[in-house]
């Protein structure tokens, strides 16, 4: 059983919501508790793989692992090739919980109840299928087919503003995949693999065994994919799709959107970019960290003076990734590991934190803090997990937020230590951000214009928001396993960065 | 010159067929329930539509390798054929509910549609200039009734009129090119001038001049800018089957004239017009990334989508490798199913009169789903995003014109006019799905229209998940131009 699955667990992580989407198409449009359910089953299957895998990878042998090939178009180099390391278990379970909280949360959704979901799971479809690729070909497949369901998601189903968020956000992103469709395919031409291949294993061997491109190449290479992944992470000024699109967004959407797409960004530069190009990294990794710096001071400031609370969690979503490309750029297997944890705490915090305001903005029709007020009165349960999120966001000991948090700062010290300053200065900013929205939304006395609110009732209600909270809170108070885990898949990068910088001094 | 017949046969068996069909049709138009309108239509349609077919299918059974001197039965020109054939299948398939809008003639557009197809399929085996001009004289003549060919419609009148004109132009420009290209080289066979061409470290300038001239010819079947005033016009105006069969057929000729022309006649020495045909690529889809985004009529917007598109297929004919060669039988596919899908659900939704505004498609996805899901399905494809079988076209034409260091600018700016056009696509789905429907009538689909559509939607969706197939068939026809 055990082995059967082995071979095909990746296979069917894609193909589980593949089958989801096509199944919906035939129940008709009426059946709504049908598609509901359908679809939060295919997502609990999903979880269970993702369990399983995080149990069954090997540590000790490391490396790619659960591997699947079939032929697909040899002539063009192409083969559909996935396997996960340590750093694509951590993304699936990241993947795979929101996926589950938010088909629970999509419960509320009144409208085209079929249409929501079919998009929900093609969308989740092309995140699964990014994670898990090792074909350079279908890695942008995948990609492109994340980012296009949500273009509906958002157009039809979202708030504020949301046709001008959605084409901003749709023509952004596959501006940014664009430009790095143009960078993958130079590489493949380049001449790292005797004939061009589209597969990032034999690409990585041949850049192993020193046949990696020479440094001019590489330093006109690496910002293409930089630029190209790094929008959708989103890197400074890049971002400016990220907070509109997330308010707009129905709460599933926002989930997944800020939850797990904008970590697609950071995990395919750290997936691609860097063990491809390391001495282009070498080269161009301080600039990030000074851009990053911006996100985390600039997005904090702009969260600061933010009226409606969804775009206050937006830009406080772009002041963290700022963290994670800090950690990234930091060099150290420390500060890596601990930007790869951030991406998954930050993942299931900001799901959570979306996850809360669309339950009460489902009811109250404003998201605006001045509206708002005393909340707590009359939807305590609410009130008390978005006071928990918050503390998990601003960095409070016992969430898996601070113990990542710290890993980048301490990580990355050594070598930008100004950048370093300035993040733990953003930790403050987001403290005040934080504690300023719950005051304003929650504490307060009771205003009378939502008396009749209702809070979160039975456990089928509850259980989004408690299984997140639940992550946050295990992975916070034995962070260990998961770190190990996603070290297995970061020290060989870290590596060959390291060997890259060696050589480029000598 | 000997003449054989029975290996004219071998290579023109399928344009001989669709004569012998067009006969026929004539004939049982003439036959059954003379006068009438709807009888002889019913019968000469049926018959088409079986005859169509069942050509299509014996052109599976064909081998390529006959060769002579007034044509070749290549791989290359076979696939185009069953191309042509499938695009009149499919263009009776647009037809059939346009047709209650004809007041008269509604026989008489199946069998022009068979003789336009002959022609096209003449074409695509011509090796020598003789049997090129004669082919496209033919399709363009058949190809102005068509457009014309709702007399009381003032719009239908002016789109055959512009198209006459156009045509007329261009034919004048391909036999001027033509007498030039005879005058320096002696010949009108392809493989004689190709040896002219290439024996020469420079060709002459009297050369030169008359291949710019038929390429200018050809730019206008194409679609490439500057020769692309013609086409929004006459889509508009034209009976809509007549535009899906234009925009997929006629956009077609130009590519099967251009790749004999670039790879087989000037081979290698097509290298010096790379940069010639890179200009015209960048020139078209600047057109067609930005000239659709302020339209409102329907085929005037799917127009400048062709002409997008017709801008990648350029920049695949200035990459001159035989990946990209590939990459244009491939693309070329995906566009006949995503344009075919398009166009007959403007037949649908504009069903009541001609009115093809934009307004038609709002809220679509209320009115009828499979109408909207179609329409998302061809426009997505159309704007080359996964998984749908344009995006794998696109990635071909990107892939190999990558390989040139020389045209790494022209991806670039490919890339950007992608994100543009994808703009305009996502317009239409914003109408679908996001707008309340002006109209609100019952949408009839009969059930024809609704396979038609159903196969289009699958391979869309089937080429754009699984290309080996198709792959496999466009670079084999496509290796036939490099021998």
């Amino acid at each position: 059983m055990n082995d059967l699955l082995a071979q095909h667990v990746l296979l069917l992580l894609v193909l589980i919501p593949v089958v989801v989407t096509t199944a919906l198409f035939f129940i008709p449009a009426d059946r709504h508790s049908v598609h509901r359910w359908l679809s939060v089953s295919g997502a609990g299957l999903t979880g269970l793989l993702a369990i399983w895998l995080f149990f069954n990878y090997d540590q000790v042998t490391r490396g790619f692992q659960f591997m699947v090939e079939h032929e697909w178009v040899p002539s063009l180099g192409i083969q559909f090739k996935l396997g996960v390391d340590g750093v694509s278990v951590a993304m699936v379970m990241l993947t795979s919980i929101v996926y589950v909280a938010g088909a629970l949360v999509s419960m509320g959704v009144k409208k085209r109840v079929k249409d929501f979901y079919i998009l929900l799971s093609a969308l989740v479809a092309g995140v699964f299928g990014v994670f898990v690729s090792l074909d350079l070909f279908f890695f942008y497949f995948f990609y492109e087919l994340a980012v296009v369901p949500m273009y509906l998601l958002i157009g039809y189903w979202g708030s504020t503003n949301r046709e001008y968020a959605t084409m901003k956000l749709t023509l952004y992103l596959t501006a940014g995949a664009f430009v790095a469709l143009l960078g993958l395919l130079l590489v493949y031409f380049s001449g790292i693999t005797e004939t061009p291949t589209f597969d990032l294993t034999k690409i990585l061997a041949a850049v192993d065994a020193g046949g990696g491109l020479d440094f001019a190449q590489q330093k006109f290479l690496f910002p293409l994919l930089l630029i190209g992944f790094a929008t959708i992470a989103p890197m400074w000024p890049l971002h400016t799709w990220s907070p509109g699109g997330h308010a707009a967004a129905p709460s599933a959407a926002s989930m997944m959107h800020a939850g797990v797409l904008m970590k697609l960004g950071s995990y395919a530069i750290i997936r691609i970019a860097l063990p491809i190009l390391p001495e282009g990294a070498v080269y161009w990794l301080p600039w990030v960290a000074v851009l990053c710096s911006f996100n985390i001071i600039y997005g904090g400031y702009v969260a600061l003076n933010q009226k409606d609370m969804k775009f206050v969690i937006g830009y406080s979503s772009s002041s963290h990734m700022g963290y994670v490309l800090l950690g990234v750029a930091s060099m150290t297997v420390l500060g890596m590991d601990g930007a790869v944890f951030l991406m998954f705490a930050h993942g299931v915090m900001t799901a959570l934190a979306f996850a809360l305001i669309g339950f009460f903005y489902d009811q109250t029709h404003t998201r605006m803090l001045d509206d708002l007020g005393g909340l707590l009165h009359q939807v305590p349960f609410i009130g008390i997990l978005f006071v928990m999120m918050a503390m998990a966001s601003l960095g409070l000991p016992g969430f898996a937020n601070f113990a990542s948090e710290l890993m980048v700062i301490v990580g990355s010290w050594e070598r930008y230590p100004i950048a370093t300053i300035l993040a733990v200065f953003g930790l403050v900013i987001g403290a005040t951000y934080l504690l300023r929205t719950v005051r304003a939304a929650f504490q307060g006395p009771m205003d009378p214009r939502w008396e009749n609110l209702q809070d979160a009732k039975g456990p089928l209600q509850r259980a989004p928001f408690l299984l997140l909270v639940g992550v946050l809170m295990l992975f916070g108070i034995y962070p260990l396993p998961l770190v190990e885990l996603i070290s297995t898949g970061i020290e060989p990068v870290v590596e060959t960065l390291l060997a890259a910088e060696a050589s480029m001094g000598g | 010159m000997n003449i054989d017949t029975s290996q004219l046969f071998a290579i023109f068996g399928v344009e001989s067929l669709l004569g012998l069909l067009g006969l026929v049709l004539i004939v049982t138009d003439l036959l059954v329930g003379k006068g009438r309108l709807t009888g002889p239509a019913t019968a000469v349609r049926t018959l088409a539509f079986g005859g169509l077919v069942a050509i299509f299918a014996w052109s599976f059974v064909l081998e390529p390798g006959a060769e002579g001197a007034l044509g070749t039965l290549d791989s290359f020109a076979l696939f185009f054929k069953r191309f042509f054939l499938a695009t009149a299948v499919a263009t009776l398939g647009v037809a059939a509910p346009y047709e209650d809008r004809l007041s008269a003639g509604r026989a008489e557009f199946p069998t022009l549609l068979v003789f336009t197809t002959l022609g096209m399929c003449l074409l695509s085996s011509a090796n020598d200039f003789v049997t090129l001009f004669v082919g496209l004289e033919l399709v363009t003549v058949v190809l102005f009734l068509m457009a014309a060919y709702r007399p009381q419609l003032p719009r239908s009148i002016e789109a055959g009129i512009k198209f006459v004109v156009i045509g007329a132009l261009s034919a004048a420009f391909m036999v001027y090119g033509i007498a030039f290209v005879y005058g320096t080289t002696g010949s009108f066979e392809f493989s004689q001038i190709s040896a002219v061409i290439n024996a020469q470290e420079s060709l002459p300038a009297g050369l030169k001049f008359g291949l710019l001239m038929v390429l200018v010819g050809l730019g206008f079947k194409l679609g490439a800018v500057p020769f692309h005033i013609w086409i929004p016009d006459v889509y508009q105006g034209a009976p809509t089957p007549t535009t899906a069969f234009l925009s997929v057929g006629s956009k077609a000729v130009g590519v099967v004239l251009l790749m004999r022309l670039v790879y087989t006649v000037m081979g290698p020495a097509a290298a010096q017009w790379t940069t010639v045909l890179a200009g015209l690529a960048a020139l078209t889809l600047l057109m067609g990334g930005l000239g659709a985004i302020p339209q409102t009529e329907l085929k005037r917007f799917l127009g400048y989508s062709g002409i997008s598109h017709a801008g990648f297929l350029l920049v695949a004919l200035a990459t001159h490798s035989e990946a990209s060669a590939g990459a244009i039988l491939f693309y070329v596919v995906t566009y006949l199913f995503a344009n075919m899908a398009a166009f007959l659900v403007i037949v649908i939704v504009s069903r009541t009169d001609d009115d093809n505004h934009m307004d038609r498609i709002n809220g679509l996805a209320n009115r009828s789903p499979f109408l909207a899901l179609v329409l998302t399905t061809s426009m997505l494809s159309l704007a080359g995003v996964p998984p749908f079988a344009g995006f794998f076209a696109k990635f071909m034409v990107l892939r190999a014109a990558v390989a040139e260091p020389a045209l790494v600018w022209l991806v670039a700016f490919s890339l950007l006019m992608a994100v543009t056009s994808l703009y305009y696509y996502l317009c239409i789905l914003k109408r679908i799905y996001m707008r309340d429907a002006v109209d609100t009538g019952f949408l009839e689909i009969s059930g024809g229209a609704r396979l038609l559509l159903l196969l289009c939607m699958l391979a869309v969706f089937a080429f754009g998940i699984y290309q080996q197939p198709l792959v496999q068939a466009a670079e084999a026809g496509a290796s036939s131009l490099f021998r």
